[in-house]
């Protein structure tokens, strides 16, 4: 009892103040869940007015990127066009002593391998024919030779023929 | 029954029912102001506010051990108790001012700001049991824990009072 008693005085002004301010009633109308419930709807509004417009910005960069994309493409083929122009147009640019001494290089090799060619090709027609003809000439001399011996042959047959004639 | 309704409610909540959540705050909506408006009259609008906020955010951490109040009322004293935690404990010379003229007034000021100094474990059974008059037993049961912890955190709360009023000037 004595050490309730003790506690008791020992907090009582404590529990006065606080008992005086469980009494303090406040007159204030409380509204905040209405008020809340339309933060709630102007912070979803706003969250979805953002999540479009960063579905938005993101259509926007794709596309863009797309564009980007194709126009570089486009000047990359122009530019690789224009390269090939100026390459070909570009060769006349080469010294022209060096582009003639180059032609004279060249053109002798070609006429040297086509005269070269040319010359085996008819060295080796000649030689065809050449071998040919010796044949022929060897074939139609025997032909003759031949006949000749064949008209000697019916000479002789006709001049036996005539014999058993007579 | 009304724990049943409640725990619909709190599951219609969670899965993003904006009505249910509504609803829920309203069922708490005065008792929690009229907490923040004994312990801190000038912010108690933005306290709710803010509790409001949290427990929005947060609903679907919720797991349902405690009743919605025990634990939004939780989430208001954790904000309170921010809010002054870092402020320094100096009480104002009330008797030099004119409208607040007696020995009360200058108790119930000291008493709001050791409370909204006081830490939430302690600071929510004093409420629970002074503004909100609900018994030992009560109280145990809202915050699942044993009568005598109640007991034993009533009056280590009431000491912590006590000796923070006393640790600045006398009246």
């Amino acid at each position: 009892m004595e050490l309730n008693n003790k506690m008791e005085k020992e907090f009582e002004k404590i529990e006065k103040g606080l008992k005086l301010l469980k009494e303090e009633k406040s007159e204030k109308d409380v509204d905040f869940v209405n008020e809340f419930a339309r933060f709630i709807e102007t912070k979803k509004e706003k969250e979805t007015y953002l999540f479009w417009n960063l579905k938005l910005g993101l259509a926007f960069l794709v596309v863009t990127f797309l564009f980007l994309n194709l126009v570089f493409l486009k000047h990359k083929l122009d530019f690789e066009k224009e390269n090939l122009v100026l390459i070909t147009k570009k060769t006349p640019e080469i010294p022209v002593s060096v582009l003639e001494k180059k032609q004279v290089d060249e053109r002798p090799v070609l006429v040297k391998t086509k005269k070269i060619e040319c010359k085996k090709i008819e060295k080796e027609e000649k030689e065809i024919y050449t071998s040919n003809r010796s044949s022929l000439e060897e074939s139609i001399i025997i032909s003759e030779e031949i006949n000749k011996i064949l008209k000697l042959f019916t000479f002789n047959l006709k001049m036996e023929a005539e014999n058993a004639e007579i | 029954m009304e724990n049943l309704k409640e725990n619909i409610l709190v599951k219609l909540a969670q899965s993003g029912n904006k009505e249910a959540f509504i609803a829920l705050l309203k069922s708490v909506e005065k008792k929690l102001f009229r907490v923040a408006s004994i312990i801190s009259p000038q912010e108690a609008d933005d306290i709710i506010q803010e509790t409001f906020l949290q427990a929005y955010l947060s609903i679907k951490k919720f797991r349902g051990n405690s009743s919605f109040y025990t634990w939004i009322y939780r989430i208001m004293m954790n904000i309170i108790y921010k809010k002054n935690r870092r402020k320094k404990l100096v009480f104002k010379n009330y008797y030099s001012t004119s409208y607040l003229d007696n020995e009360d007034e200058e108790l119930k000021e000291r008493l709001r700001e050791c409370l909204r100094k006081l830490h939430p474990m302690f600071s929510e059974i004093i409420t629970l049991f002074y503004f909100e008059d609900y018994t030992i037993k009560e109280i145990s049961e809202l915050l699942k824990i044993k009568e005598g912890t109640v007991k034993s955190r009533l009056f280590k709360a009431k000491k912590l009072l006590k000796k923070m009023i006393e640790k600045n000037e006398p009246f």
